[in-house]
């Protein structure tokens, strides 16, 4: 009964090592994580008439990140966003932010962010440097971006991140409003990301 | 100041006074009137310019070759301008039909062959806005020998404010203050020229106005069609309106006097009328904007 019992926990352990040793070998090795566009959106805000600060989003985000699950180097961005989907709850509005004072989307059609070097600055928290490139002009840009959430199994996970940054609008020539204060030039960004990785992904 | 109307002050008012004075200069101080070609070159040039200096309070210098595409607008301004005054100098008051032949084809020869726009890529694309631009410069120099400048100046004015609300409809801020500079300048010259009627030049503008002109307004027309950002588009035909709609006013000088009451009722009214329809069914939507 006794080497019955030994013989079933040394074959559990058998089938289980393996898993475990892919687990440790996940978890520091670095993994691509597809943004799953449901999930993920870019939260805007910008000061009106030099009075309130007026929100509005972006629905269409996609692309990929780079990470490993332990956090041992940084996060990669490759980020895409649909200026046409901007979503301000004001459909007039939208199309007024889609034309070529502002997003200019019909010879735009997307935004993109591309990470180009990191610093961390706590646990699962980096300051992430990349290139910003909107109307067709390419900017340095500096996020503050948290790892929020890593859940999953060594085949199928979910990964989540928070960005925040501000630009200034008119560093990429959409200058509308600026100097008559009709419309602020700094625009604060919340960005949203969640990525799958695994073979669905 | 409500940031709209100091908006609107800067980049229609300012632009409109600095050309409306230099057309009031060529118009009316001697010195200038003696040569009948500066005044047509100076229509010319100023209207088209008053669409630059537009640009120039809105989106600041522009750069060639142009950041987006829709920014070579104000360059096609500030040629079609030149390219004006140049057939002025050249031709004078001398053989209208051959200069604004020869305008026509080089306004839409380079309109089509240099211009990279949204939808411009082949062949046919490129030929209808060469014609577009060719048909506009012929179309207008017709008008301008047949109509007094008083009368031109005034079919401008309407065309450039009924063009301004379309524009603002479709969601082009500073195309829609760019025409409305040309407008605003037109109806200042328009009005300088009723009230200086005895010093006033008697005769007509000529080629060269038609010219810059014609390349102003078209190519607002085209832009604007191509970056129509409305709820469900504005059909060409209504871009067009715009500026076929005050021609109507041709025929007043025609008019007999027995006839005149029905020419001021057709040429007078009508426009207006397309003017506050396109104003009631566009303007109500563009303005709710909270913009």
């Amino acid at each position: 009964m006794m080497l019955r019992r030994t013989l079933w926990i040394a074959l559990i352990g058998a089938c289980l090592l393996p898993s475990l040793a892919l687990a440790t070998a996940r978890s520091a090795q670095l993994e691509t994580w597809k943004l799953d566009p449901v999930h993920c959106m870019a939260l805007f805000r910008v000061q009106h008439a030099g009075a309130g600060q007026f929100w509005g989003r972006f629905n269409d985000v996609t692309g990929t990140v780079t990470y490993p699950r332990d956090d041992s180097s940084a996060p990669e961005f490759n980020v895409t966003v649909a200026t046409k989907s901007i979503d301000t709850g004001t459909a007039k509005l939208d199309r007024n932010l889609q034309g070529p004072d502002f997003f200019n989307a019909r010879e735009f059609e997307t935004m993109t962010f591309k990470s180009t070097g990191a610093e961390r600055i706590g646990p699962r928290k980096w300051k992430v440097k990349g290139d910003l490139t909107l109307l067709g002009k390419t900017e340095e840009v500096e996020a503050v971006i948290e790892t929020t959430g890593v859940i999953g199994n060594p085949v199928v996970a979910k990964a989540g991140w928070e960005a925040t940054f501000s630009v200034f609008r008119s560093d990429f020539g959409m200058n509308w409003g600026v100097d008559n204060g009709a419309l602020g030039d700094e625009v604060r960004l919340i960005v949203g990301l969640e990525g799958d990785t695994g073979p669905g992904a | 100041m409500d940031a709209m109307i100091e908006q609107a002050m800067w980049a229609v008012g300012m632009p409109a006074a600095i050309c409306a004075g230099l057309l009031a200069l060529a118009l009316f101080v001697p010195a200038f009137r003696r040569h009948a070609v500066l005044a047509d070159a100076a229509c010319a040039l100023c209207l088209p310019l008053a669409a630059f200096i537009t640009f120039i309070v809105e989106k600041g210098l522009p750069t060639l070759p142009p950041e987006q595409k829709w920014l070579i607008l104000p360059w096609t301004f500030l040629a079609g301008g030149m390219l004006g005054a140049g057939v002025s100098g050249a031709f004078g008051t001398r053989s209208p039909s051959v200069a604004s032949v020869i305008a026509a084809a080089i306004a839409g020869g380079v309109a089509g062959w240099l211009l990279v726009l949204p939808d411009l890529d082949g062949l046919d694309a490129r030929i209808t806005l060469g014609l577009q631009v060719g048909i506009g410069v012929l179309v207008m120099a017709a008008i301008m020998r047949q109509a007094r400048p008083v009368l031109t100046c005034t079919l401008i004015w309407g065309a450039g404010a009924a063009l301004s609300l379309t524009l603002l409809a479709s969601s082009n801020i500073t195309l829609s203050l760019a025409a409305g500079a040309i407008s605003a300048t037109a109806a200042a010259a328009a009005i300088l020229l009723s009230i200086g009627a005895k010093s006033a030049p008697q005769g007509r503008l000529g080629v060269g106005a038609a010219t810059g002109l014609a390349c102003a307004l078209v190519m607002l027309v085209v832009i604007g069609v191509r970056y129509d950002n409305s709820w469900d588009g504005i059909p060409q035909w209504r871009w067009w309106m715009c500026i076929a709609g005050p021609c109507v006013m041709l025929i007043l000088p025609f008019a007999t006097t027995k006839g005149r009451v029905a020419a001021v009722l057709v040429g007078g009214l009508l426009p207006a009328a397309v003017t506050a329809w396109l104003a009631i069914e566009m303007v109500q939507d563009a303005m709710d904007v909270g913009f």
